[in-house]
């Protein structure tokens, strides 16, 4: 009975959704299994909780299973769906020291891992790239968490595993299926400031053998918050002029288990993205420069994989399209991908190679019409776990390809990792990785206003090592456990080729800059630990990066060895969190460090922030609900994260998820 | 001898730097301070226009100044910009367009900024009672080399002391430097120097003038020691003007920067100076030079060069030269050049250093 009336409540949703009614929109849901750890590191030494799927199955295992020697933040299940109601961009932005260039609220948000730029980090759904060909990155906010199940946060270099483009890191987002039987789901609707609505629903059903999942969400706000103009004498307080936006997406996935397990998927994946540009605080009061920018974004694929005792295998049939209009300019670009790999699983040794295979038509005013593009790339991956040395993990890759017009250097990669100390639970490994890593020029890059064959690949050098450490405890006389895990790691990598787009005369050209260093070093714990009747957690993520232009394409450049525009050298996360029974209180704390903008002499205020909320969880109609309640930005900071980008001070948000 | 070389100076500056050589303030006598504002213009998407400020007698430059004096910053894209006979500078903004208007000396904002009649402003010149302004306009149309014009292009004219606007003047295509001598407004455009009749803000056109010799678009003026005028065609080179005839009077090939066309002229008017980069087939900026060409000869010589200029001022005091290893997306390194070419200093100044207003 509550079943059918969930799903009632399912497609009245469903409707309202289509028919642009609103919705809402913010964080942090609790779940009954909910312990694992918020942000985890390489491992997760305390199973908290567990999910348990029918159909076991030997499958292929994630390229992300050869990082022995470098870092990965896992955000699980638990985690993800906590923060439903926001973009990718605000899920790492609070869950991460990792750098997001941000224009704004639900603005265009970029990546930076370790100082390189958003096209040096890949991220993809499921093994599929979410960047946009002509682009070659990705705006993080047009990417809705609602939607995905898991998410690994490669930091370092990794194309060996995970192909061209990932300099400095990879996401890889992932969905999955639960095999629950029978009709799941949830209703997700939330309420913040600035008009802000979010509403999502998700409907699965499965038997022994299908399972269907349908998500739908749309999202809108308006943005019009106040900021201190400091582009006008006496910084008066404004409020933002053509900053709204109006997102929707549907994701509709298909499982097929067979007899042999073999497993086939279909998924595809719409999102419509229709978003007034945020003008610079300078620009506010000129409504004549103001416009807006639409995003529409298809992915689909269909795969198949199985397994034997010993071999298992996959392969996959994808179609992308992304359109966007400025203005009167459309850009348009369609990706076919096919690609198969195979995985040899032993007692000691999991090898696994694959290919893949692109085919890319882009279609822009500024691109000549004979513009196409074919890829192709072959991988090895070995990981090794000698018998001898049970402590030991060794594992290497490489990754070589072609494309069109372009040279693509062979990208190796070796790492290591020895854990000499497991006991009494206690844990601390060593690790160390070296990588070679590169990416294409992407299209604009090479065919924007013309055919730049001159351009040549990026290309970087990584080498990093670091410490893991875990312990994990538990009182017998009152079964109460604590624990910690900590990383700390040291890297330097050197990116040669760097693409930035520079004046040449009366046009701007890309150029490759010889040579830009990035150094730091990564630092991340979480601790746990039940007190009485309460559940404690502390976590804190910090990072130090050097990122320096060391030889510039003219000598004298002033910036050379000066830290890059937009990179802070410190950037710190922490939470703090309390629970007890069905309430949990949460402070997240966030430093963003000191940056430049440019201009050496330009230099851009560190900024502070702190979020408050509290989630409830509890049983209605027979079914879970949470209500999660957050006051954002409480010291009401007033901060840009690009200058003259402004940014919301005090705001809130309360979100209902009703599951069935 | 002295006088006379101050009155020759205010009529140069009127060229070098837009201020107005017209009948009302040549008698005028402005004491040089020595230093020089240096305006980067900026990444036109970030803007990240800044003001520098250059002290000639010691060699030392001051940048970010705006930001110092006011507290905040310009927020736009520099293209040029004017000191008035009052020591007042406009600074010239695009995206938003407005024109700062700031004390030469402190930086400091004199009065709120001028944004009314302003539509993608290029350059200005002041008197002692009008500014003029030659904007773009915002409607545009492709030509067919892939790159948009402005027919609409017009000239605003303000009071300067209300900083009113008083009429706008189409002018043209791609309205760009201006020069006034006596009552005549000389304006570049892509149709040739348009001339318009200043008095009594009549703004009526008194002609227009082009070489059937010299192709493509005008772009600045400077006037010399014969109180001469010269016009910049990049195409070509630079062309002397009869201000009075308005007669084109002789051709001077001569590399010109195609896209900003920007010259300048010494202290006595003997020398005009041009700069040019030359970027080789990977769009890269391989050499770049600053060009003299003797006024009285029209005689081309390289006097200085570097890899990517973007702008060129002669300073009134030294007479030495002014230029910028340029950069847009980070630093310019500013530098200054004797008139035998030596290199004099240079300066990190701030991003896309192109213009130097002396005073």
């Amino acid at each position: 009975m509550y079943r059918g009336i969930s799903f009632i409540v399912f497609y009245f949703a469903s409707i309202a959704i289509l028919a642009g009614a609103p919705a809402s929109a913010q964080s942090l849901f609790i779940f009954k299994d909910e312990k694992v750890p918020i942000i985890d590191s390489v491992k997760t030494y305390n199973l908290d909780s567990v999910i348990i799927n029918s159909g076991i199955r030997r499958s292929i295992v994630p390229n992300s299973s050869f990082a022995v020697g470098s870092n990965i933040i896992r955000a699980s299940q638990e985690i993800l769906s906590q923060m439903k109601t926001n973009s990718l961009a605000d899920f790492i932005k609070e869950q991460s020291a990792i750098y997001i260039k941000e224009y704004g609220r639900g603005a265009g948000s970029y990546l930076s891992v370790r100082g390189t730029s958003s096209s040096h980090t890949t991220v993809a759904w499921n093994g599929m790239s979410l960047s946009v060909p002509t682009l070659g990155q990705t705006n993080l906010s047009h990417v809705p968490i609602y939607f995905f199940d898991k998410l690994d946060i490669h930091i370092g270099g990794s194309s060996a595993l995970y192909g061209d483009g990932s300099i400095g890191g990879s996401l890889q987002l992932k969905t999955a299926p639960t095999w629950e039987k029978g009709y799941s789901g949830d209703v997700l609707v939330s309420l913040g400031s600035y008009s802000t609505l979010y509403t999502g629903a998700t409907l699965r059903y499965s038997n022994n053998t299908t399972e269907s999942r349908t998500s739908l969400f749309y999202t809108s706000a308006k943005n019009n918050y106040s900021f201190l103009n400091n582009t006008k004498p006496g910084l008066p307080k404004e409020y933002l002029n053509n900053s709204g936006y109006l997102n929707g997406g549907v994701l509709q996935e298909l499982y097929r288990k067979f007899k042999d397990s073999s497993l086939l998927v279909f998924n595809l994946w719409y999102l419509s993205f229709d978003r007034e540009i945020q003008p610079s605080v300078s620009l506010n009061d000129r409504p004549e420069t103001f416009a807006s920018i639409l995003d529409r974004n298809l992915r689909a694929s269909l795969s198949y994989s199985g397994s034997s005792s010993l071999l298992s295998y996959s392969a996959r049939a994808s179609f992308a399209n992304d359109y966007e209009r400025y203005k009167e300019d459309v850009i348009e670009a369609s990706k076919v991908l096919g690609s198969a790999e195979a995985q040899l699983t032993s007692t000691q040794f999991i090898l696994k190679g694959g290919g893949s295979y692109e085919y890319i038509a882009p279609s822009a005013k500024s691109f000549a019409h004979s513009v196409q593009e074919n890829r192709g790339y072959l991988f090895f991956l070995a990981r090794y776990n000698p018998y001898f040395i049970s402590n030991l993990v060794v594992s290497a890759g490489a990754r070589a390809g072609w494309v069109t017009n372009s040279e693509v250097p062979f990208m190796p990669s070796l790492d290591i990792k020895f854990t000499p100390i497991r006991n009494q639970g206690h844990s601390l490994s060593l690790k160390a990785s070296l990588s070679r890593n590169s990416k294409v020029p992407s299209l604009n890059d090479r065919y924007w206003g013309g055919t730049h064959t001159y351009l040549k690949s990026e290309k970087s050098f990584t080498a990093e090592a670091g410490v893991n450490y875990s312990w994990f405890g538990m009182n017998n006389h009152i079964g109460q456990s604590s624990s910690f895990t900590g990383y700390l790691t040291f890297y330097r990598s050197e990116v040669n080729n760097w693409i930035r787009w520079l004046p040449a005369g009366q046009v701007w050209r890309p150029q490759n800059i010889p040579e830009v260093l990035s150094q730091g070093a990564e630092l991340g714990v979480n601790y746990k630990k039940e007190f009485v009747e309460w559940k404690l957690g502390a976590s804190l993520n910090y990072s130090y990066t050097n990122v320096r232009m060391i030889r510039g394409l003219w000598s004298e450049d002033p910036s050379i060895d000066e830290q890059l525009a937009f990179q802070p050298k410190h950037s710190l996360r922490s939470s703090f969190t309390a629970s007890k029974d069905a309430i949990t209180g949460f402070i997240n704390l966030s430093y963003t460090g000191e940056r430049t903008t440019l201009d050496i002499y330009d230099i851009l205020k560190p900024y502070f922030l702190v979020d408050v909320g509290v989630a409830l969880k509890g049983v209605l109609g027979g079914n879970r609900y949470s209500l999660n309640i957050a006051l954002k930005n409480i010291t009401n900071e007033h901060y840009e994260n690009i200058k003259f980008y402004a940014m919301p001070g005090r705001n809130w948000q309360v979100a209902l998820r009703y599951f069935f | 001898m002295k006088t006379r070389g101050f009155k020759l100076f205010v009529c140069l500056l009127v060229a070098i730097s837009l201020v107005a050589c017209s009948k009302e303030i040549t008698d005028q006598v402005i004491p040089m301070d020595q230093k020089v504002i240096v305006i980067n213009q900026g990444n036109f998407t970030e803007h990240s226009a800044s003001i520098s400020l250059y002290d000639e007698a010691n060699g030392s430059i001051q940048n970010r100044v705006y930001e110092q004096a006011n507290g905040v910053a310009i927020g736009a894209t520099v293209i040029s910009g004017a000191v008035a006979p009052n020591k007042q500078a406009l600074i010239i903004c695009n995206y938003p367009d407005k024109i700062e208007v700031v004390d030469s000396r402190t930086a400091k904002i004199v009065t709120d900024p001028i944004t009314e009649g302003l539509a993608s402003p290029r350059a200005a010149v002041v008197t002692d009672r009008r500014i003029y302004v030659t904007n773009w306009d915002y409607d545009y149309i492709v030509g067919s080399d892939g790159f948009w014009r402005y027919p609409n292009s017009y000239v605003a004219v303000y009071d300067l002391q209300t900083k009113q606007l008083i009429k706008k003047v189409l002018v043209g295509t791609d309205a760009e430097g201006l020069l006034l001598y006596g009552s005549s407004l000389f304006v570049a455009t892509r149709e040739g120097v348009k001339v318009l009749d200043a008095t009594a803000d009549n703004m009526s056109t008194k002609g227009l003038i082009r070489s059937a010799d010299v192709s493509g678009a005008a772009k600045h003026l400077v006037i010399d020691n014969n109180l001469m005028l010269w016009a910049s065609f990049p195409d070509k080179g630079i062309v002397q003007i009869n201000p009075n005839s308005l007669a084109v009077t002789k051709v001077v090939e001569v590399p010109v920067d195609g896209m900003d066309g920007y010259i300048s002229s010494d202290f006595k008017g003997e020398k005009i100076y041009t700069y040019h980069t030359v970027f080789n087939a990977s769009y890269m900026a391989e050499s770049s030079s600053i060009y003299a060409v003797e006024t009285s000869s029209g005689s081309v010589s390289t006097l200085f060069s570097g890899t990517y200029f973007y702008g060129v001022g002669v300073s009134p005091s030294t007479d030495n030269i002014f230029t910028a290893e340029v950069s847009f997306t980070s630093n310019s390194l500013m530098k200054v050049v004797s008139p035998t070419g030596e290199l004099v200093s240079s300066a990190v100044a701030g991003v896309g250093t192109c213009r130097y207003l002396f005073f």
